[in-house]
This record gives C-alpha cells, structure tokens and sequence, in this order.
C-alpha cells in the first residue's frame, strides 16, 4: 500500500499504509491469511483522516477494494475471503483471507527439484523473517517440501507516516 | 451388607469414572513424537537467522526445464506463453532450427539414430568440424550442463516464435535469438541455472561459429557470440519483440486512448490500436497510436520516461499527450503494466501510475524517489494530466 495508493486520494485524504504484514500460506489446503499490523494513514498529523477511514471500511465490504489490497500485496487471481479491522490500543490491525489455485497466485514459486516453495516479496517490501530453511541474495525464502505453512512477516522499506486512524476508525465503524 | 456397599461403591466408581469391564487389551504403544506424526513446519525466525540458498539442483527432467523456461515468461507479463504446446519430439528432432538440440543429445548418447543424425547434420551443415567439440564432453556432468543450457535456450527459442505465431506475428531469428540469451539471464537470475551456463553458451557457440561454413549458419551463431558479449538484456526489455496486440493490451490501450483523447477515439474492426515502443539512446517510449473517428487522423499517446516531454510534448501528432513523465529503467516495464492493469481491471490512470511506482520500487535504487518527485511535480505543472475517469471514481 504505502504510497502505492497516493493517486486514488489525491485532494481528498492520503494513502492507507500499514506497517508490517504477516502472511500465511497453507500450501495444501490453498488458503492464506494475510495480518496487517499498525494501519495508519500518510496524510500530515492533523489532517482529516476521515476518508482513508471511510477508504478502510470499504475495503471490508467491498471486494473491489479488497483486490486494491491484494494487488499491493502482489496477489494473482484469488477469491478474497473475510476483511476484519480490530482495534488493538492505539493502533489498528487488519485480517485478510484468501483462497487460490495456483502458489504463483500467492508469489510462491519453485525454487528446484528438492525445494519447491519460494516467497519473493513484493515491491516496497522487505522479509523480515520466515519460518523458511534458506534464503536466497534477493531477499526472498526458501522452503523444504515438507513445510506446509509459509509464513513469511513482511515490512516496508520505507517508514509510514503513520497518522493514527483510530479515532476515525470508531466513528464511522460503530 | 459391608461387601454388598463395597461393591455398590466400587460400580458407582466405575460409572463415574467410565470405566467396564473389558478384556485384557495389548499396552498402548508410546507416544509417537510430534515431529513423526506429521511434518511440523519450521518456526518463524528473523531473515538473517535464514542462511542462504547454496547447492541447486539441476532441472529434473526436460518438463521442469520446460516450464522453468515458460514461468520465466508468464512472470515477465507474457501470460500466453502458459497456453502455448509445445511437443519435444518435434523440437528435438526439426533438422535444422534444432540442431542444438540434437547436438547435445548426441552428448548424452541418447540412441544410435540420434548420433546418426547429428552425424549427418555435423557433416551436411558443419562439414564435420563438429566431431573435435564432441569430444570435449567426454564428462557427463558436463555433457548434462551443456544440454541443459541449449534445452533451455532452443525452448526460449522456440516458445518465442510459438507466442509470436499465436499472436498472428512472426518473429526471426535474431528476435528470438534474443530471446534465447535474455531467457538464460533470467534463468540465472532467478537462480534457475547456475551463472556458469552462461559460459556453455559463449563456448557452445563459439565452437558452432568456428565450425560453421560461410553463410546463415555462422553468421547466427556470430550473431549469438555477439550477444553474449553484452550483459543478458532484462527479459522485459524484449517485450517489444513480440507484438503486444493481444485483447487486454488492447482494450487497455483503448482506454487510455479515450482518457487522453475523449470520445474520438473509436475501435475499428480490423483497424487496431498500434502498440510500439521506440528507444532512443537510455530513453524508451511507449507509444500507442489511436485514430480519430471523424477523419481517421492518428494521435498518439505517449508514455515516455522523459521528463522533458511532459513540459513540451513532441511533434509527433495533432492529438499527441504525454500521459506519463515518469523515469522508469526498464521502462519496458510500461508494457507489462498495461497488461497488469488491464487483468485487474482497476481505473486504467491510477493503476498505470501506481503500478509505475511499484515496478520502480523494486529496480534501480533511488528511483522510486526520483519517481515520487516527478509525480509531484506532475500533480503540480500539469494537474489536468491526473483528471481521468476513473481517478473520480475514487475520489469520496
């Protein structure tokens, strides 16, 4: 997301961001969760958040904007499942499911005959860490064949602004 | 009494405790530890606890090495390739185009009638100078290394032309030569094959150009030395090399023309929007060519990595606008944004500048910066260029 999604606000509020996202992908059963952790907007402290609020919560209702947070996350053709926002403290955390055919959908790839998992991460983020067995000299992980839960934690390269969109978030959400 | 109650007692323990009387059972077998019972992944541990990658194993079989070649494809914006057949046999065996092939194959000494072949091939094409390169292979790891890289290369080749045909194209040689030694590149940067196979290629063909008498032959094996003297191009960087008319591209590219050009742009039967890309020097421009319904005069749209053009637009066109001013190295990227885009479907404007960044965010350090920079400036010097549909859709 970051500033990924500048233009679709501009002169109307800022860009969702969030900090880090852990992801989840089961590779038998096709499905991966995907937890984002600090939501937050990019607009300047003191600037109206409301429509980036307003931005989130379509993005629980509608699959439009939901394939908006799918693409940022690199994702192929999927079917999004349930979109949660929770108010954790002072910040706000997000869930994703997702369900695919096919792991490149989900940017897994093979890496060779005994390997068959590879996570590479998508543009403007960074792994962090993995419950992989190797990575590789771009950044992306490597599992043996018989992981069947990836599960990859992912930050951006860049720092948020991070504009708390809590407040915001309880007006509109009750 | 006393033993009646004891017995009462001791049922009543035994209903409350789910017990009966059973016969005799053989002792339960221990606990199989949880690492038996089922594959338990790994825990999550931070990147740098990860050590890297080290020993790959070679393609298993000539399907791996097959479809290695085709993801390369897919993951390089050429979804097409995933549709295209082709049969190895006929690969392996068309006399001339797949000469390599048969080359190598006669390495691994695979059948009489294969040596028998190539013989004839080595003598008719090569005036036998091939028989001293055989030789050379007496070590099979080696022998496998060089088929594996000219499988690899003549499946490059071939699915090249095959994607080009199917797009109602067609590709030369040298076209797809260069798709060939992109593909290696990309094989080993994706770490598909080691980088040494890119020295197979220079000394395979060094050889076939040696041996090769005057003629086409030589001069496509010269033309492949000189190849690999230049680095493996980005594998997008060919993506003007095959024509990019397909549906999406060009329902896109429909799109962007009526947001540039509103309504006069018209979709024509038989009369498609041109999709080219033109380079000049470090600079790439894509360039989509629409004509207007009234006249059937032709505009342009222009997506070029040249700042300068988005402050004075060229003399291209009566209709010419400079849609993107943003820096992009490969700016071929443009291209497989404009499929991207049209997959998801999304406000073409929006996604196409978004898309943009993400492509520079993953290439040449420090541009994504530069890129945000120019497209503020943009925001600021030309807002007109951000007032397409779709963009109001999204505004609340």
């Amino acid at each position: 997301m970051k500033r990924l999604l500048l233009l679709l606000a501009l002169g109307s509020g800022g860009c969702l961001e969030f900090a880090r996202v852990s992801i989840a992908i089961d590779v038998r059963a096709k499905k991966m969760t995907a937890a984002f952790k600090s939501i937050t907007s990019d607009v300047m402290p003191g600037d109206d958040v409301s429509p980036d609020a307003h931005h989130l919560l379509a993005i629980t209702s509608d699959e439009k904007e939901a394939k908006g947070l799918g693409n940022a996350l690199g994702l192929g053709e999927v079917t999004y499942g349930a979109r949660t926002v929770t108010v954790a403290g002072d910040r706000l955390d997000g869930a994703m499911e997702v369900a695919f055919e096919r792991l490149a959908d989900v940017r897994v790839s093979g890496y060779d005959a005994t390997r068959p998992y590879r996570y590479c991460p998508p543009s403007g983020m960074v792994v962090t860490g993995a419950n992989a067995a190797f990575r590789d000299d771009r950044g992306c992980v490597i599992w043996e064949d018989s992981t069947q839960i990836l599960r990859v934690d992912l930050a951006l390269e860049s720092q948020p602004r991070g504009t708390s969109l809590v407040s915001a978030w309880r007006a509109i959400a009750k | 009494m006393m033993r009646a109650m004891v017995g009462y007692r001791a049922l009543a323990l035994m209903a409350l405790t789910g017990c009966t009387t059973l016969p005799a059972l053989p002792p339960a077998p221990r606990p199989t530890p949880p690492s038996e019972a089922a594959p338990v992944d790994p825990p999550l541990r931070p990147l740098l606890d990860i050590p890297y990658a080290e020993a790959r194993t070679p393609f298993a079989d000539e399907e791996s090495l097959f479809r290695a070649v085709r993801e390369a494809f897919v993951a390089n914006g050429f979804e097409d390739a995933q549709a295209i057949k082709l049969a190895f046999d006929d690969v392996l065996l068309e006399p001339t185009a797949s000469a390599s092939a048969v080359t190598t194959r006669h390495f691994l000494g695979d059948g009489a009638w294969v040596r028998e072949h190539m013989s004839a091939l080595s003598k008719t094409l090569y005036q036998g100078k091939l028989e001293p390169y055989f030789r050379q292979f007496d070590d099979e790891r080696q022998a496998f290394e060089a088929y594996h890289t000219a499988m690899s290369l003549l499946v490059a080749h071939e699915l090249a032309r095959a994607l080009a045909m199917a797009r109602g194209a067609e590709v030369d040689d040298e076209r797809a030569s260069r798709f060939e030694w992109a593909v290696l590149g990309e094989l080993v940067r994706l770490g598909r094959v080691p980088a040494r196979w890119i020295e197979l290629y220079k000394h395979y063909y060094t050889v076939m150009a040696a041996a090769a008498p005057a003629g086409a032959l030589a001069d496509a094996a010269k033309f492949r030395l000189e190849l690999a003297k230049q680095p493996a191009a980005p594998f997008r960087e060919l993506v003007s090399l095959i024509p990019i008319d397909s549906a999406p591209v060009h329902a896109t590219a429909l799109r962007v023309a009526r947001a540039v050009f509103g309504d006069k742009v018209i979709e024509r039967e038989g009369l498609p929007l041109e999709i080219r890309v033109e380079r000049d020097g470090a600079s790439w421009t894509m360039v989509v060519v629409a004509r207007e319904a009234s006249d059937g005069k032709s505009g342009r749209v222009t997506l070029s990595s040249r700042l300068p053009d988005l402050l004075a637009p060229g003399d291209a066109g009566d209709f010419e606008r400079v849609a993107s001013p943003l820096a992009l190295q490969p700016a071929l990227d443009h291209l497989v944004v404009v499929e991207s885009a049209a997959r998801h479907g999304a406000p073409l404007w929006v996604e196409l500048v978004r898309d943009l960044m993400a492509a520079a965010d993953g290439g040449v350090p420090g541009l994504a910066q530069a890129m945000r920079e120019q497209t503020d400036a943009m925001a600021k010097l030309r807002p007109d260029l951000l007032k397409f549909p779709g963009l109001a859709e999204k505004k609340r």
